[in-house]
């Protein structure tokens, strides 16, 4: 299986300020990506980096098996990128946008773009300029879809839309999941954390993970130890438990490779724990814990 | 090209209404400029043909930034759109927008003037090419680096300030003639740097690399045309230039006792005679171009530059076989060299003009002069007791438009403005034509006196004219040893 989309040590610098810094990932084929982290740690970069709108500093990107400073109009047909901060011909009219966009692709199908347009139930005969955020977005998306992309790439497109709206989008774009593979970058985590296949975090520029959303919800817990008199926190505790808190008798932490024997593990440190619990964590609560982890300088990824 | 033509499409609906507006005001200037009976465009002709080339270059901008290439946020960048095509697009556009109906202006200009279009299709060719040299190329390649419109518009005035000031520093043009080869070459360049850029950009949208060629270029076009010299502008309109190499010698004469000589605030005046031999007895020649040297025994040396201003120099006109070089000597350079003998060295470039049938035009007429250039002549009286006769001519071809332009017997009383003669001053150099297909030549006479039967007698006496093309060059190198100076100067 190729990759669709591909990173390797790929380094984007601007003047004062190092973007990306040897983000080396690979996308499945037919995944559901989600680039996630917060505002400013490089994901838009990182995009316009695969897309060809900036060269990378060093490093190699690919993109549909092509390296992204070669991107042509060949890839570019089979690539569906919506972004929230694209600048659209407000002057068109919404059906003008479509028929337009329709004349630069050979798969353009005029039935998909007809089902989009009563599923987004867009106003064709309205101009972009005049539409609301929500309804650009759909008229993008839809002139996205429209031509069955391989790889839809979408930046932040979602945020500050309401909820039912949202739903519907990410309806419209995961029905075309199993033949396309799709690239989201979020800070929203709630929001793809229901659909994402894959989740990789970034931050300052940094990969801190890319995995599975399945793998990564397994190995995160939460994890509250009662113990039967107060006790200090283990010195040599392994790296993967982290930010420890410790109350009385209770102790709690973040085991960040939790399996099976993982309460054994900790029964092993804990001889005299009286309760233990690990309950699962939802993707906020992790990358909140990875965060406070990185900002106390101790714990692994 | 189904693409080119889907977003050539897109442009034209996008823009209609500001094509239609300069295809308004193409229709305006064509009107005017058929119907026009001076050298000079009137008001609106004048304001039009300012305000026209700025709008088709805005619209031009405009086009390309439809597809803005700075910048990341595009939703074109995304999109399979071919480098080629779009530039295509944009090109076919500039064609439609602007070449299309200059184009068709032009011809009917023509047309209205008695002049077959298809005759000067050569010479409707050629305004084309320079209108996309000048104006289309540069318009796109400004367009194709800046962000936005607004940079767009400020670029504008900066390229015209820099092209306009380089060649208004060229040294040693003393002919329009001369200058407007020189002005060509730097346009040319700029024309194939527009291109390149262009390319460029659009191929690769390096927008910093491509910015940094673009000012280069523009230095470069402005160094090109501020360091020309004379001898080198001249060698470059020969160059350019189908007409003859003429052989000719030129050599010092003695000194003429009635020649002008003497001194005047801080320089001191001489004229040198000089007598030629080669140049063709029935044509004109006028000297175009002058490098002279003065060297002293005691090895001081003094260069005509006008910059530099050690000495100053006048050419004469109309040239037969003798000449003579005006000489204005500054007091502290001519010291110098006073009461030691000379060696003045040098080269003359001369224009040579063949002279045709002269023909005569009555006043209030129009005649065809030669295939290629027609006259016409306007007679009309002020109000009390001044009248006024306008000769002028004009020719689709730039080469054919000169003429020599006076009144024979004219009555007592008349003259001509500028030269308070009867006589055209015979200048090779046509009227800029701008955006005019044709170039055009202009005599004023003016009567200022009472008497009604002189002016009346006016009205009726012919207007004799030479037309006179351009048949050669003549390059001429000259060198006098052991001058005395003061021979010259007394």
């Amino acid at each position: 299986m190729t990759s669709p989309l591909r990173a390797i040590e790929l380094t984007k610098t601007f003047p004062r300020v190092d973007a990306l810094r040897s983000l080396s990932l690979e996308v499945p084929e037919g995944a559901v990506f989600a680039l996630v982290g917060p505002n400013g740690a490089g994901k838009t970069t990182a995009i316009k980096t695969f897309l060809n709108l900036y060269k990378p500093t060093s490093g190699n990107a690919e993109v549909l098996c092509v390296d992204s400073r070669s991107l042509g109009a060949a890839q570019l047909a089979h690539i569906g990128y919506v972004s929230e901060n694209q600048k659209l011909p407000g002057w068109m009219t919404a059906g003008d946008f479509l028929a337009y966009c329709q004349e630069f692709y050979p798969t353009w199908s005029g039935d998909d773009l007809a089902a989009l347009v009563r599923l987004y139930e867009l106003p064709l005969d309205r101009k972009l300029s005049q539409l609301s955020r929500g309804m650009r977005v759909k008229a993008q998306l839809a002139s996205s879809l429209a031509y069955r992309p391989k790889l839809i790439v979408l930046d932040e497109p979602f945020s500050g839309l309401d909820v039912l709206v949202r739903e519907q989008l990410i309806e419209s774009v995961l029905d075309r999941a199993p033949e396309a593979t799709v690239f989201l970058a979020s800070h929203d985590l709630a929001e793809i954390e229901s659909f994402a296949s894959h989740i990789a975090y970034l931050n300052e520029g940094r990969l801190e993970f890319a995995e599975e959303s399945a793998a990564l919800s397994a190995r995160f817990r939460e994890i509250q130890v009662t113990l039967d008199s107060p006790a200090d926190f283990p010195a040599d505790r392994p790296a993967t438990w982290l930010n420890p808190e410790v109350s009385g008798v209770v102790i709690g932490f973040t085991d960040s490779s939790y399996s099976d024997r993982g309460e054994a593990e900790i029964r092993s440190r804990f001889p005299g724990a009286r309760e233990i619990s690990a309950r699962p964590m939802t993707l906020r609560s992790i990358v909140l814990a990875l965060e406070k982890s990185a900002k106390g300088g101790k714990g692994a990824r | 090209m189904h693409e080119t033509l889907v977003i050539l499409k897109k442009d034209v609906r996008r823009l209609w209404w500001q094509i239609g507006a300069a295809l308004a005001m193409c229709a305006i200037i064509g009107r005017l400029d058929a119907g026009r009976a001076a050298a000079q465009p009137g008001v609106v002709e004048g304001l039009l043909n300012i305000v026209l080339p700025l709008v088709w270059a805005f619209l031009i901008a405009q086009a390309i930034h439809h597809e803005t290439l700075v910048g990341d946020r595009e939703f074109w960048m995304t999109r399979p759109y071919r480098w080629g095509r779009l530039l295509a697009a944009k090109a076919l556009f500039a064609a439609l927008a602007v070449h299309v109906p200059s184009f068709l202006t032009d011809a009917a200009i023509l047309a209205a003037r008695g002049y077959d279009p298809l005759a000067s299709l050569p010479q409707l060719l050629v305004k084309q090419l320079l209108l996309a040299e000048g104006l289309t190329l540069p318009a796109m390649a400004l367009a194709a680096v800046v962000s936005n419109l607004t940079q767009f518009v400020i670029g504008i005035p900066i390229l015209l300030v820099t092209l306009t000031a380089s060649l208004g520093f060229s040294r040693d043009l003393p002919f329009g003639h001369l200058s407007y080869a020189v002005a060509r070459l730097a346009v040319e360049f700029l024309a194939v740097a527009a291109i390149s850029l262009a390319l460029l950009q659009y191929r690769r949208r390096r927008t910093r690399l491509t910015r940094t060629l673009a000012v280069s270029a523009l230095l470069a076009a402005g160094l090109l045309a501020t360091l020309a010299t004379g001898q080198q502008t001249f060698a470059l309109n020969m160059a350019e230039s189908p007409a003859a190499n003429i052989h000719a010698t030129m050599t010092l004469a003695p000194p003429d006792p009635r020649a002008v000589h003497g001194t005047s605030g801080r320089r001191v005046f001489t004229t040198l005679p000089f007598s030629i031999s080669g140049l063709p007895e029935s044509d004109w020649a006028w000297m175009a171009s002058v490098s002279m040297d003065i060297t002293g025994a005691n090895g001081v040396r003094y260069h005509y530059d006008p910059l530099r201003m050690d000495f100053d120099m006048g050419l004469t006109g109309i040239v037969h076989d003798s000449t003579s070089l005006f000489l204005g000597l500054k007091h502290a350079a001519y010291d110098r060299i006073e009461d030691s003998k000379v060696t003045i060295s040098g080269t003359v470039g001369f224009l040579v003009y063949e002279r045709g049938q002269e023909v005569r035009l009555p006043v209030n007429a129009t005649r065809e002069v030669t295939q290629r250039m027609h006259c016409s002549s306007m007679y009309g009286e002020e109000p009390y007791d001044s009248a006024w006769l306008d000769v002028f001519c004009d020719s689709p071809d730039r080469d054919e438009v000169s003429a020599d332009i006076w009144v024979p017997k004219p009555p007592a009383g008349w003259f001509r403005p500028d030269i308070g003669g009867f006589r055209s001053n015979r200048s090779p150099s046509p009227l800029i034509a701008w955006l005019s297909p044709l170039h055009r030549q202009q005599q004023s006479f003016r009567v200022g006196v009472p008497d009604r039967t002189m002016r009346e007698a006016m009205a009726h006496t012919p207007i004799a004219i030479v037309p006179q093309r351009l048949a050669g060059y003549s390059t001429v190198s000259f060198k006098a040893s052991d001058i005395d100076l003061r021979e010259y100067t007394r």
